[in-house]
């Protein structure tokens, strides 16, 4: 939602005056095209903001008991459209969108390198900036025939993925299944016998039995609305950065 | 009084190709300006140099006795209508004075209502669908209802038919009269030049021909027909025609002599420089 409003509203914003030639009646009237640009950013931006606020709502309001069974409202598509985020997210690609559009000075570029950079930017801050924010703390969980039996991924050696913990904590990174000692269990013969001899649901059971645990960082569940308005201070500052860049190219004279 | 117009060394490059190079200019008050010169000859850079859409590589420029564009009152000073008078295509005749109404303090509502009333325009139109002669109108009206102290346009009437042609030039004229203002309009089209300008600068190759009022020029330049070898004493010649050659006299034509001196038009005077200048490239300049 942030990066088609950035796209669509955002980058056509300047781009397209200055494909049609329209910014040569515009810029000769008796406003500075620093104030032309604020007035336009400001106006389409709070705009976008209200829209993207309106849908973050909704949104929220539709999927919030999901997301409350589920623990799952670190996860990065879900982080991504509820609280503020949404909002930072916005104000972020629309600037881009027009910074973008100026300094392309044709629309449909403009608006292909806003998806492009906004979508890079959606899959790297999560996974590379994102767990950052706090220190992650260091914690241990026993592995339950439950919550083996939620795993996205058990690996033949141990590896697993998908480990959702009670209390909704954003497991950042996990080691592979340990047994009571501390030592990767997955060599273990009795660990191989489960994984060759255990149906799919006999599986959590049979691994559950030898009393495995694993060592994670997670970010604890209670730290959610601070990672919300770090997330939004985050992309707030980048709209605002990019709005100065853009100022500063507009007043400097282009070359037309 | 202040010039309206004043560079000097005004150069504009673009990557490597000079659009117009080392150009002095001082243009009184006043004057209505015809800026001639081929497609290419650096018309629309002097122009755009002096709305202050850009800027410089070196040199100066001051319209007005003020950078160009330097603030609001600046800007509201100086009218500009683009080369094919750029307008808002899904806006409305009547939005685009709602436009210039609004970011313009000096707006003046009545003159824009009394000059597009006389042209049977709906102001309901969407711009995009004028013609091009409604076009241009629509753009001037709104340049001179900021009431500015200097109008700039860029090859206004280059792509209209005789008669619209003929109306906006019309309309430009009573326009500046109107507002006391100076115009500046560039040209490839001699004729419209000749009809409305009483300062004349010729751009070629990047630089500056010839620039000065027209009565001025129209009375040191003639024609010297007859024997091409037989030139008044200190006649420059600028060019040579089969009917003649076009001079530059140092002072009042002395009387008597082997030659014919015929007085020249404003068009043949032009052609004169544009025509050195395609000649002599390099030396073009003084």
């Amino acid at each position: 939602m942030p990066g088609i409003l950035g796209a669509f509203w955002g980058a056509p914003l300047v781009a397209r005056e200055l494909e049609n030639g329209t910014h040569r009646l515009v810029w000769n009237q008796s406003v500075t095209r620093g104030r032309w640009l604020a007035a336009k950013l400001g106006v389409v931006g709070l705009l976008s903001l209200t829209l993207a606020g309106l849908y973050s709502l909704l949104l929220s309001w539709a999927t919030g008991p999901v997301t409350a069974v589920l623990g799952n409202r670190f996860e990065p598509v879900v982080f991504a459209a509820h609280g503020p985020a949404p909002l930072g997210y916005t104000a972020f690609a629309f600037v881009l969108g027009t910074t973008l559009g100026l300094f392309c000075r044709r629309t449909v570029p403009a608006m292909a390198a806003t998806l492009l950079v906004f979508t890079v930017l959606q899959i790297t801050v999560p996974a590379v900036v994102r767990p950052h924010y706090e220190t992650p703390v260091r914690t241990s969980v026993p592995l339950t025939a439950d919550l083996i039996g939620h795993l996205t991924k058990i690996g033949t050696y141990g590896d697993i993925d998908g480990l959702r913990v009670p209390g909704g904590p954003w497991v950042v990174n996990t080691t592979p299944m340990l047994d009571p000692s501390g030592h990767p269990a997955g060599h273990a013969a009795w660990f191989q016998d489960c994984m060759d001899h255990s149906s799919y649901a006999e599986l959590a059971a049979c691994l559950a039995k030898g009393n495995l645990h694993v060592d994670i960082s997670e970010q604890p569940a209670a730290r959610y609305w601070t990672f919300q308005y770090v997330e939004t201070a985050l992309f707030t500052t980048l709209a605002a950065l990019l709005a100065a860049l853009a100022t500063w190219r507009i007043r400097h004279p282009l070359t037309t | 009084m202040t010039p309206v117009l004043e560079t000097s060394g005004l150069t504009k490059r673009y990557g490597r190709r000079t659009a117009l190079a080392d150009c002095d200019l001082s243009v009184p008050a006043g004057r209505v300006i015809g800026l001639v010169g081929a497609n290419g000859a650096g018309k629309s850079t002097l122009l755009h140099l002096a709305c202050g859409l850009t800027a410089p590589s070196s040199g100066s420029i001051r319209v007005l006795g003020a950078a160009p564009a330097a603030d609001p009152a600046h800007l509201a000073r100086v009218g500009f209508v683009a080369q094919g008078a750029p307008l808002y295509a899904e806006l409305s005749v009547a939005d685009h004075l709602e436009l210039g109404a609004r970011l313009n303090p000096r707006w003046d509502a009545d003159l824009a209502r009394r000059r597009l009333a006389r042209l049977d325009l709906d102001p309901r139109q969407r711009a995009g669908r004028l013609s091009g002669g409604q076009r241009a109108q629509l753009a001037l009206a709104v340049a001179a209802a900021k009431r500015p102290d200097l109008l700039i346009f860029d090859e206004p009437a280059a792509a209209l038919d005789p008669l619209a042609r003929h109306a906006f030039l019309e309309h430009l004229m009573e326009s500046v009269r109107e507002l006391g203002a100076a115009a500046i309009l560039s040209s490839h089209a001699l004729p419209d030049v000749a009809w409305v300008c009483d300062y004349l600068i010729v751009l070629a190759a990047s630089r500056i021909q010839l620039a000065g009022e027209v009565a001025e020029l129209l009375a040191t330049h003639c024609r010297i027909g007859g024997d091409p070898a037989a030139l008044p004493p200190g006649a420059e010649t600028i060019s040579r025609t089969d009917r003649g050659a076009v001079v530059r006299l140092p002072g009042p034509l002395p009387p008597g002599g082997p030659w014919r001196a015929d007085a020249l038009d404003l068009e043949e005077l032009a052609l004169a420089y544009l025509d050195r200048a395609e000649r002599l490239p390099t030396e073009a300049h003084r």
